[in-house]
């Protein structure tokens, strides 16, 4: 029920996705995403499909897992291809009721549809290979920089740690109260909307209870462990730019001088 | 009077990198005259088999029968069934939400939508039988009380359903000696003063011990052994594969036996134990 949540969650592996430096994909990912908006050709999106499709491909996660995570945005999508489809102006194809059906429409709705289909994949790609763990110590390191303007870079991604670490942890707890207060004769799944919303009350306090409870613990034993912010604070795993870390650079810079060459050249 | 499982298998998370296997057909039967004890390891597979008998999990294979009716099943009485099993979670007093003892105690029975002079009468006589007095602590936040009342007013809630089986899982964790003893006591006389079938989860042996007229070892989401206490704890290789000890009075008179003192390894009661040492002891002096 609640364990089946996919997004953000991380799926142990030794592929090259999973290999490449942290940092290395979110970078990647940033420019990607910007490709991604700055592209408006047929033959482009078919490039940067097709790139995905490869990513996905050597990630080595199955098609199915990839499908999921598009699953609760799916209406989004198909609302966001209807909206085009129907509000712009062209040559009309067909009338249904007031609204008419262009041709500009077809095509605006479906590259905007296959725009959203390619960000969140990407984005599944980069949280399904990468450990939460380090994927908060790369936006640290990146961050990094900015700590000379004031930018508390080791607060935020220990913020981000902490908060990560602590959503299977409460998912769990919602699990085991839901089925306690079942146990008790409530019931979740059916009534009007106001019954059950009160039914979230049985839920919500004890689970809030218990996030406090778990908050005081927590900072009481890295208080016990001396712990006081960033400042020299050295690392167990320190990232590493390595061999393949070059490789993707290189590729992605060789796919970005293509999909330029195909800006200009008007394709 | 029984419930029957019926070769169960269950799997978390399936089609999933996650998938995991927690029970292997499973079957077993819990009788209602019984005082049945589930012990295993952590990862056993135990708390995932508990949560089948009143339908929180609904087995991936196989059927859980309360009183010959499938509680998974599509006909209205499975609904009854299934609150004919009442269960206590561990650490139960993380679930309590109500302003006052008295309306969390009556979150059941009000669910169960009686009456209300019929839900004063059920919190009362819980609250009676956890040894909380009831002009007292009714209008009391349940939050203000100490751990071990907090307990009792969640186990109460529970008791207000009057269920005719009572799954507890590990109910004793975290209290101190006497709440401990105090609670196993009450426990135990609902199975014998109201009837009650009480399916005890622990790996405490020593409350087992005391307590069990049938005994379930599960490993690894299979059960290994299935007996009446005396013939459980002779399985002393099985115990220790499972990763549990024997009661420590099993363990002392397996010592002294080693030594050469004529007793009977065989008892667990401590009581029982005690009266045997003497009578060996008085035995040996009298050579």
């Amino acid at each position: 029920m609640l364990t089946d949540i996919t997004i953000g969650q991380y799926f142990p592996g030794n592929s090259l996705l999973h290999r490449l430096d942290p940092r290395t994909k979110i970078i990647l990912l940033c420019l990607f995403i910007l490709a991604i908006f700055l592209l408006d050709t047929p033959v482009a999106y078919g490039a940067l499909t097709a790139l995905t499709g490869g990513l996905i491909i050597s990630s080595k996660l199955s098609g199915k897992m990839m499908l999921k995570s598009l699953k609760p945005l799916w209406w989004i999508i198909l609302f966001t291809f209807l909206i085009h489809l129907c509000s712009t102006p062209g040559e009309a194809l067909a009338k249904v009721w007031v609204f008419s059906l262009t041709l500009e429409g077809l095509k605006q709705g479906l590259f905007i549809s296959v725009r959203l289909v390619l960000l969140i994949l990407l984005s599944s790609l980069l949280t399904f290979t990468t450990s939460p763990l380090a994927l908060t110590d790369a936006l640290e390191s990146l961050l990094s920089p900015f700590k000379r303007f004031g930018l508390p870079a080791h607060e935020l991604a220990m913020m981000m740690t902490i908060a990560l670490r602590f959503i299977p942890t409460l998912i769990e707890e919602t699990d085991k109260i839901m089925k306690a207060q079942k146990s008790r004769g409530a019931d979740f799944s059916s009534g009007s909307i106001v019954q059950r919303l009160k039914c979230l009350i049985p839920i919500l306090v004890p689970l809030f209870i218990s996030a406090f409870r778990r908050a005081d613990e927590l900072a009481m034993a890295m208080e016990a462990r001396c712990y006081r912010g960033g400042i020299g604070r050295t690392r167990m795993k320190v990232l590493q730019i390595r061999g393949i870390d070059y490789i993707a650079y290189a590729a992605a810079a060789l796919f970005g001088i293509g999909l330029t060459i195909l800006k200009i050249s008007g394709l | 009077m029984s419930i029957e499982i019926n070769k169960v298998s269950y799997t978390y998370m399936p089609k999933t990198p996650f998938e995991r296997t927690a029970l292997q057909e499973v079957s077993l039967t819990i009788e209602k005259a019984e005082f049945t004890a589930i012990v295993g390891h952590t990862g056993s597979g135990k708390s995932t088999l508990v949560q089948h008998l009143n339908g929180l999990l609904q087995p991936t294979k196989g059927q859980v029968m309360v009183e010959g009716i499938d509680i998974n099943g599509k006909k209205a009485d499975a609904r009854a069934a299934r609150r004919k099993v009442g269960m206590v979670f561990q650490y139960p007093e993380h679930q309590l939400f109500e302003e006052s003892v008295f309306a969390d105690i009556a979150f059941g029975p009000r669910n169960m939508e009686l009456a209300e002079a019929e839900v004063e009468l059920r919190v009362k006589k819980a609250m009676r039988f956890v040894n909380l007095d009831y002009a007292e602590y009714k209008e009391r936040s349940p939050f203000q009380l100490s751990g071990g009342q907090m307990r009792r007013v969640a186990i109460a809630g529970v008791i207000a359903l009057q269920p005719e089986y009572l799954v507890l899982d590990e109910p004793t964790a975290g209290l101190d000696p006497r709440g401990r003893q105090d609670l196993l006591k009450k426990i135990s006389e609902l199975h014998q003063q109201a009837g009650i079938g009480v399916v005890l989860v622990s790996h405490n042996m020593d409350d087992v011990a005391q307590l069990a007229n049938r005994i379930i070892f599960m490993k690894q989401g299979e059960v290994t052994v299935n007996a009446g206490p005396r013939e459980a704890f002779q399985e002393a290789e099985k115990l220790k594969a499972a990763g549990l000890a024997v009661p420590q009075m099993s363990a002392l008179l397996q010592r002294l036996k080693q030594q050469g003192l004529a007793v009977d390894p065989g008892i667990f009661h401590i009581d029982e134990g005690i009266a045997n040492i003497l009578q060996a002891i008085k035995g040996a002096r009298s050579c």
